[in-house]
């Protein structure tokens, strides 16, 4: 203090300060009559006083007035639909058949019967179907974290790595600790549990080294299935109903952003890709389909189509109707129109679906370059038109957390 | 008609009257001397806010998200010779860029820190068009600026080093072109704001404000559909007025108080950074000399109370030593740059600032919704003025065999450049020429590449955004109205 004062001292005994203290505006012109505020004091001018009242009152008291918030949508109960209706029954119904699955393959691997390996086969496939109604849950506990990756990576990518398996099985290796992901998962089980179309040759190829691998694989598998969703059942459901803003990081902006994701990897690697219809691709490439062993790559990707169809509605496994994103839509002034619209491409999708030769599997309909899939693929990408802008617009989520412009 | 020499006579009274308040009105913007120490006060935040951005931004990841990751960047027209360098080169330029504002903070080497602070900034703002922000611009706009201003005559490690003299004084202009640069933000981005939509049907906050029914206290009344009408409006008077109310003295603690609540309030609801901050202490340069000297003393004693005394020391020495004359007073005292590099200066200043209330303009050349189709868009402090989304498909088609693909834009964008590029046409036009290129490489002969665009603007349906037919190869990107937009 003592410092300032004299400073203050200098510059007032400066001949130059007092010059210019009288070209303030202001300063020089004292009349009589009128009072000179120090700048502290000084108070606003009318007008403004005005519009910084109106700033107060619209921070403190808006919306006392008769006006009621128009459709308000409760994203708690939103949240809490998905949560405890849908992704907790789905993670643990998942988990379940994951851990029949592991039994099954000991079953296997103590006694190599075509009994067994048909059991383990079917067991193969519930365990998938269980999958699917997850596999767009890469947020949270299926994010990624540390050297974890996301759970689609973790649990099923593909193509799977073939000659690395083999490595792998050869060198006795079950470490799982590279970043070769592509050679374990649900994905790698299919390929040691169908990898060929005769029963016999495949529980002979089934020796010591790919037993063991096989059943690594599935128990590693079941442990990362078991955290996933034990995190769901636990804390995290909390953690995510109360995360129930609409920022970047928010439950409903991840959800959705992941939702989208996963119909935009189905509409690309799982239809797009094995069709042939990608930019750069000379034709079709069935080897590059989702689940090419069990041969039910068809069935799956459209059992992944109805998946987001129901998550979309908010509808759980039982079919329980719950709020989903079309009723968040609704609360919103011009979702109606919107929510017509999705629903009328759903319809479009579903027509083009009957229509398509089920009876042959993905890789036939792509060699014989079938038309319908290349009309399922051309109706999914409209769909991506009305989720991917029109919704996440007028629900006003964040795409990513570095987004926006400054004011 | 004969002609009254009195006539003669108070015409050229007249004009001398007017030349006179001319001389006098430009002395006062421009050469009259005014205290350093608003400058002073600036820099010390503006570079302290540089290295706290930095930080952020460097901690958030972002240096291997926006610019080492992505397999493409989209250029700014102009500049497309400013490519990424490796990782290990963008942190270097950051830590330079962090290193350069601090040391324009302390006013350690400040010229060439300013410029190193002006480049280093501008040039990462350059590598991808995706992030242009409204308030990058700005930065890398005040940073050049700072520059030409002698923000380090006073309280700086230049001065206290000797390397430069102790000013106490600076000409007006130097503080007078910060604030002609606050104001062109404030007052061009309520400008903007004048128009139906935003106005007559609140919208974009329409859709922005119930979004926010979480924030506490006010969240509830953000669904109502009044309230985003009374944004609307306060938010375009609170910027086309709320520079005058900064210079008008009696109202300048209320206007900055406003200020202070406008900006925590749309930092609060939007994901804007470090924008609020900036703009606060940007409209300090409106404060009073004594509250800059004021608050600097105070600020300077909490850290070091020789400081201070150091500085007393000198401007008493400073004083004594010139009391005999006023003019070498102001000599002393006053930072003067040379006759001839003021003129060049304040020249070059003119043209800045010319250019600055001109370009936000060049819109009006273009026959079309400047929202829809961008031209004029940017550059213009739009800020926060509507809410756009696309989806933008892209299709290569083989030229000789006739086959077309449909391009997986993950596989070359990441999610933010996807978003960006979808709704803003030179960004499309920019990446189908990327793909055309990629995938003749990959074997595709003579390729052609159409989009499929749809944009919805402001929550109304999607609609075709560019001629979907169009083999999009065939357009240059210019300045020439766009006709292959859809209007």
């Amino acid at each position: 203090m003592r410092y300032e004062m004299r400073y203050m001292n200098k510059l007032t005994l400066d001949s130059f300060w007092g010059k210019n203290r009288n070209n303030k505006p202001g300063a020089g012109s004292k009349e009589p009559g009128t009072i000179n505020f120090s700048p502290r004091t000084q108070l606003p001018a009318p007008g403004f006083n005005q519009l910084l009242a109106i700033i107060l009152l619209l921070c403190t008291a808006c919306g006392s007035g008769e006006e009621k918030p128009s459709d308000t949508f409760d994203r708690q109960a939103f949240l809490e639909n998905y949560a405890h209706n849908i992704i907790q029954p789905e993670a643990e119904a998942l988990l379940g058949e994951a851990m029949q699955l592991q039994s099954t393959i000991d079953t296997l691997v103590g006694q190599k019967t075509v009994e067994h390996l048909q059991e383990a086969q079917t067991q193969w496939d519930e365990t998938y179907r269980a999958w699917i109604k997850v596999c767009m849950l890469n947020f949270g506990p299926g994010g990624t974290e540390g050297r974890r990756r996301t759970l689609l990576e973790e649990v099923a990518l593909w193509p799977i790595d073939v000659e690395g398996i083999k490595e792998k099985i050869e060198a006795t290796d079950p470490s799982f600790n590279d970043s070769k992901r592509n050679t374990r998962g649900l994905l790698t089980v299919e390929y040691l549990l169908f990898a060929t179309d005769d029963a016999d040759s495949a529980l002979n190829r089934l020796e010591e080294n790919r037993a063991t691998y096989l059943q690594k694989t599935v128990d590693r598998l079941v442990e990362q299935l078991a955290s996933f969703s034990q995190a769901w059942q636990g804390d995290y459901a909390a953690e995510f109903v109360a995360n129930d803003g609409t920022d970047a990081k928010s439950s409903t902006t991840q959800m959705f952003n992941e939702t989208v994701r996963n119909f935009e990897t189905l509409r690309d690697a799982k239809l797009g890709v094995p069709m042939g219809l990608i930019a750069g691709q000379s034709g079709p490439q069935p080897t590059l389909a989702e689940a090419r062993f069990s041969q039910k790559s068809l069935d799956y990707l459209l059992l992944n189509y109805a998946t987001i169809v129901d998550l979309w509605h908010g509808r759980n496994g039982s079919g329980e109707d719950g709020l989903g994103w079309n009723e968040y839509l609704l609360s919103i002034e011009g979702g109606e129109e919107l929510v017509t619209t999705i629903q009328q491409q759903f319809d479009e999708i579903n027509s083009i679906i009957e229509r398509i030769p089920k009876e042959q599997g993905l890789g036939e309909l792509a060699l014989a370059n079938n038309p319908e899939m290349a009309e399922l693929h051309q109706a999914m990408q409209q769909l991506t038109r009305y989720l991917k802008g029109d919704s996440s617009s007028l629900l006003s989520l964040a795409i990513t957390f570095s987004s926006g412009d400054g004011d | 008609m004969s002609v009254n020499p009195n006539d003669n006579m108070s015409i050229a009274l007249g004009s001398r009257k007017v030349k006179n308040r001319l001389r006098r009105w430009s002395y006062r913007i421009i050469s009259q001397p005014v205290s350093i120490y608003p400058l002073v006060t600036l820099r010390i935040l503006f570079g302290l806010l540089i290295m706290f951005s930095t930080a952020r931004f460097v901690a958030l990841g972002w240096i291997e998200d926006h610019y080492v990751n992505p397999i493409f960047h989209f250029k700014y027209y102009g500049f497309e010779w400013v490519a990424p360098l490796n990782l290990e080169g963008l942190y270097a330029v950051h830590f330079l860029l962090f290193a350069a504002a601090l040391a324009f903070m302390l006013g350690y080497r400040y010229r060439l820190s300013a410029m190193v602070l002006f480049l280093t900034f501008t040039y990462t703002e350059l590598i991808d068009l995706t992030y242009y922000l409204n308030h990058y611009y700005f930065v890398s706009l005040v940073s050049m600026l700072f520059i030409f201003l002698p923000a380090h005559r006073a309280m700086s490690l230049d001065v206290s080093s000797s390397r430069v003299r102790f000013c106490q004084q600076v000409s007006a202009w130097t503080i007078n072109c910060l604030k002609l640069m606050v104001a062109i933000v404030y007052l061009y981005a309520g400008l903007a704001k004048m128009n139906e939509t935003w106005l007559l049907e609140a919208l974009p906050l329409k859709i922005w404000l119930p979004a926010h029914d979480t924030l506490p206290l006010i969240g509830s009344r953000l669904t109502i559909p009044a309230t985003a009408y009374v944004f609307s409006w306060l938010g375009m008077l609170f910027d086309t007025t709320i520079v005058f109310f900064l210079i008008h003295r009696p109202t300048r603690i209320a206007a900055f108080l406003a200020v202070v609540a406008f900006h925590t309030f749309t930092g609060l609801l939007f994901q804007i950074g470090v924008f609020p901050l900036v703009m606060i202490a940007m409209v300090l340069v409106f404060f009073s000399e004594d509250w800059h000297r004021g608050i600097l003393t105070s600020v300077a004693s909490l850290f070091n109370k020789k400081y201070v005394s150091y500085y007393s020391s000198i401007i008493s020495n400073q004083s004594s030593n010139n009391k005999l004359s006023e003019e070498t007073d102001s000599d002393t005292l006053a930072y003067q740059t040379g006759k001839t590099r003021e003129k060049v200066l304040l020249g070059f200043l003119s043209v800045f600032f010319l250019f600055q209330l001109l370009f936000p303009w060049r819109y009006l050349l273009y026959d079309s919704n400047v929202f829809w189709s961008e031209e004029g868009y940017r550059f213009s402090w739009r800020v926060m003025l509507m809410e756009k989304a696309g989806s933008a498909t892209f299709f290569v088609r083989d030229g000789q065999t006739g086959r077309e693909g449909v391009v997986i834009n993950s596989d070359f964008l990441n999610a933010h450049q996807e978003k960006q590029m979808a709704m803003q046409p030179d960004m499309i036009l920019q990446y189908a020429h990327f793909l055309g290129e990629h995938f003749q490489k990959k074997g595709v002969r003579n390729p052609e590449v159409r989009a499929e665009v749809y944009v919805t603007l402001n929550g109304k349906p999607s609609r075709l955004f560019v001629d979907n037919q169009l083999n999009l190869l065939t357009l240059e990107e210019n300045w020439v109205k766009r006709s292959w937009i859809v209007e």
